[in-house]
């Protein structure tokens, strides 16, 4: 993988707009990820310069998790084992989709959903978020959720699919109609408010 | 080149090396103990003495103008080693404390030494009541007395030990080696004075009022910091803040007509300056000064206008924007189905009526076998930049470098930007090939200072991985 590794609190004497039209030229063969030093990093910049896809833009405050960033974290990130990933999406009927968080470009014909992800790095765990209206509420099939993706090592493209079923949650959740996971809830909140901000 | 007494030692070999590419030039003092050399090329070269390297001073070449320096240095490999065991921490070393103010002269218990710590000013004048600390850092015990009316601090300690001494806020005053016998006594006048202020610290904020004309004394670094404006004009009547690293406490002085600043600072320690308008500019590093150590620095105040006319920045949505939401996934997703593959875990909920359903779909990613991996070509670009210095940044950065260099392969591929106000190539792109421990040498070399300005490294760093850019990766 070819990549460069920006380590700054990004306060510079340049401009973003200067820093990201110097690497513009690049985007297209290397990557770059962008590690936010300090508390109070410039996290508009580093975002900028992550490369959307490729890229990513990681936190490390100071001390140990700086540290531990390195050393754990750093190989994984140099090197994704994934590209091209993508996530495809049966809605079943009663449900009507909304808004996605986490991915890059939306494409829905007929009942079929399908978005591009960011590229996967060894041990990395992506979250990506959905939302849907209930129709009648009433959704009794399953969910179908699969990955299809060009793995990096073997060179040959693959697929993975899982299913929920919400006729179960949507029973097991009557009686509390707040039911839901606590880092889930923590996670949507956050993104529909970046989302109102934009 | 001479020796303690000043003497020039000759035909004793200097090296210089460059402290990105490693390259180096070697020659022989003459019977001056004097050697030249001629730098054409690279920017920061080291000094190595007889193979020591000289800590104190690194050469530094300006592209753009040719210029002569002269440096007197002194070789004292002996004192360079015991120096280094020394450090100035003190609260961290959890010591046991043992009281000896009330030790008299006379019989030393078996197995100890005595001795008599005299201390002076630079006047000769015998110094009472100074309190005086003895370190032995193997054993993590502090032997405490205080000078008495003959300016005599009295100590018995055990043999075959180290000892750092400190004579009030003078750390490291002086030091004591192993190779005392037991039973005997023996006599140390060391000179200590304190500089004619007044220092007052009002909750952890130090003021100083120093009365001029200066006389350096030996207990502390003076230092003046001269701030400028971009025009070049004299910057007075502003306030300096200079930040204890790792500490509450600040130094506060305001520039006088001259745009001038005069601290008087304790060793062992490194301060950020901070102007009203612009924060963490740079560092001043007093980690290893000792003695007659002293300091000046001219600064360009360069007032950030957003800390200055915060009402002209009101903040738009974009700077308001909160971290991504993926930061706030921090369990992690149930062990995996399918072993060797990414996986998916699916999860829904409804965030406030039954009418809405959000989807989570957490994909993670397999683990690859160590050794698996496609080879890497990476650039590093790091910061460091003297707002880097504080909150152990710069140190964690490089432990955690350290430890991701002893992960790489051979085949790998990086190199290494630094950048401050300008750019320096670290770490020319390579294989890693067997140069770990050099890399590493390297990195443990870099010391922050300088302002902020990214752009040539990030430059020369996509230049060089394009240069040697792998396609299939």
């Amino acid at each position: 993988m070819n990549t460069v590794i920006l380590l700054t609190d990004g306060y510079d004497e340049r401009s973003a707009d200067e820093l990201v039209a110097a690497q513009k030229p690049f985007n297209a063969t290397i990557a770059c990820t962008a590690i936010g030093v300090g508390k109070d990093y410039n996290y508009d910049l580093m975002k900028q310069l992550a490369s959307k896809g490729s890229g990513l833009l990681l936190f490390a405050a100071e001390g140990k998790e700086l540290v531990d960033l390195f050393a754990k974290n750093m190989l994984n990130l140099a090197s994704p084992i994934a590209k091209n990933v993508q996530i495809s999406i049966t809605i079943p009927k009663g449900l009507q989709f909304t808004k996605a968080y986490g991915v890059n470009t939306i494409d829905i014909i007929g009942n079929k959903f399908t978005a591009m992800l960011p590229d996967l790095y060894q041990d990395m765990e992506l979250p990506v978020l959905i939302h849907f209206l209930l129709i009648n509420n009433k959704a009794d099939q399953p969910l179908l959720v699969s990955i299809n993706y060009l793995n990096q090592i073997t060179g040959k493209s693959e697929t993975v699919t899982e299913h929920i079923q919400l006729s179960d949650q949507n029973n097991g959740s009557s009686n509390n109609p707040i039911s839901m996971n606590a880092e889930l809830k923590k996670m949507y909140v956050v993104a529909f408010v970046n989302d109102q901000l934009l | 080149v001479g020796d303690v007494n000043i003497k020039p030692i000759a035909n004793i070999e200097v090296t210089l090396q460059e402290q990105s590419t490693q390259q180096q030039m070697k020659a022989r003092t003459n019977s001056n103990g004097k050697v030249d050399f001629i730098i054409t090329k690279g920017k920061n070269w080291a000094i190595f003495i007889d193979g020591y390297k000289y800590e104190q001073e690194v050469i530094e070449r300006d592209d753009e103008a040719s210029s002569t320096l002269s440096l007197y240095l002194t070789h004292n490999p002996a004192l360079n080693e015991r120096m280094k065991k020394q450090t100035f921490a003190r609260a961290d070393l959890k010591l046991k404390i043992i009281d000896q103010s009330d030790l008299s002269a006379g019989e030393t218990k078996p197995g100890h030494f005595e001795i008599e710590i005299k201390v002076t000013n630079s006047a000769g004048r015998l110094q009472t009541e100074k309190e005086v600390h003895v370190l032995c850092l193997d054993n993590k015990t502090m032997y405490v007395s205080f000078t008495n009316d003959k300016g005599v601090a009295i100590f018995q300690l055990p043999t075959r030990q180290f000892y750092d001494i400190d004579v009030e806020e003078q750390l490291n005053a002086s030091f004591i080696n192993n190779d005392l016998p037991n039973g005997y006594t023996f006599y140390k006048t060391l000179v200590y004075d304190t500089y004619d202020m007044d220092e007052q610290d009002l909750q952890d904020t130090i003021t100083q009022k120093i009365r001029l004309p200066l006389i350096k004394k030996n207990s502390r670094a003076p230092y003046d910091l001269i701030m400028k404006r971009s025009d070049g004009s004299k910057c007075s009547n502003e306030p300096v803040y200079l930040n204890e690293v790792n500490s509450k406490k600040v130094y506060m002085a305001i520039t006088d007509s001259n745009g001038k600043a005069l601290f008087i600072l304790p060793f062992g320690k490194k301060y950020l300056v901070n102007f009203n308008f612009q924060k963490d500019v740079d560092v001043l590093n007093l980690t290893n000064a000792r003695g007659s150590a002293a300091g000046s620095l001219t600064i360009t105040y360069q007032p950030n206008p957003a800390l200055e006319f915060p009402e002209k920045f009101i903040p738009t949505p974009a700077t308001l924007l909160l971290t991504d939401f993926s930061y706030y996934h921090t369990t992690p997703y149930p062990p995996r189905q399918n072993p060797g593959l990414p996986d998916i875990f699916l999860r829904t909920g409804s965030p406030t009526n039954k009418k809405e359903i959000v989807l989570e779909t957490g994909i993670s990613a397999l683990h690859l076998p160590s050794g698996k991996r496609l080879p890497l070509n990476v650039s590093f670009v790091l910061d460091k930049s003297g707002s880097m210095a504080g909150y152990d940044r710069i140190e964690s950065l490089k432990e955690g470098f350290e430890k991701l260099i002893n992960q790489l392969l051979p085949d790998d591929r990086i190199s290494i930007f630094l950048f401050d106000d300008d750019m320096q190539l670290l770490f020319p792109s390579s294989k890693i090939g067997d140069r770990k421990k050099a890399i590493i040498e390297l990195i443990r070399s870099i010391e922050p200072n300088g302002g902020t300005s990214m752009l040539k490294a990030m430059q020369a760093a996509y230049a060089e991985v394009k240069n040697t850019i792998c396609p299939r990766l």
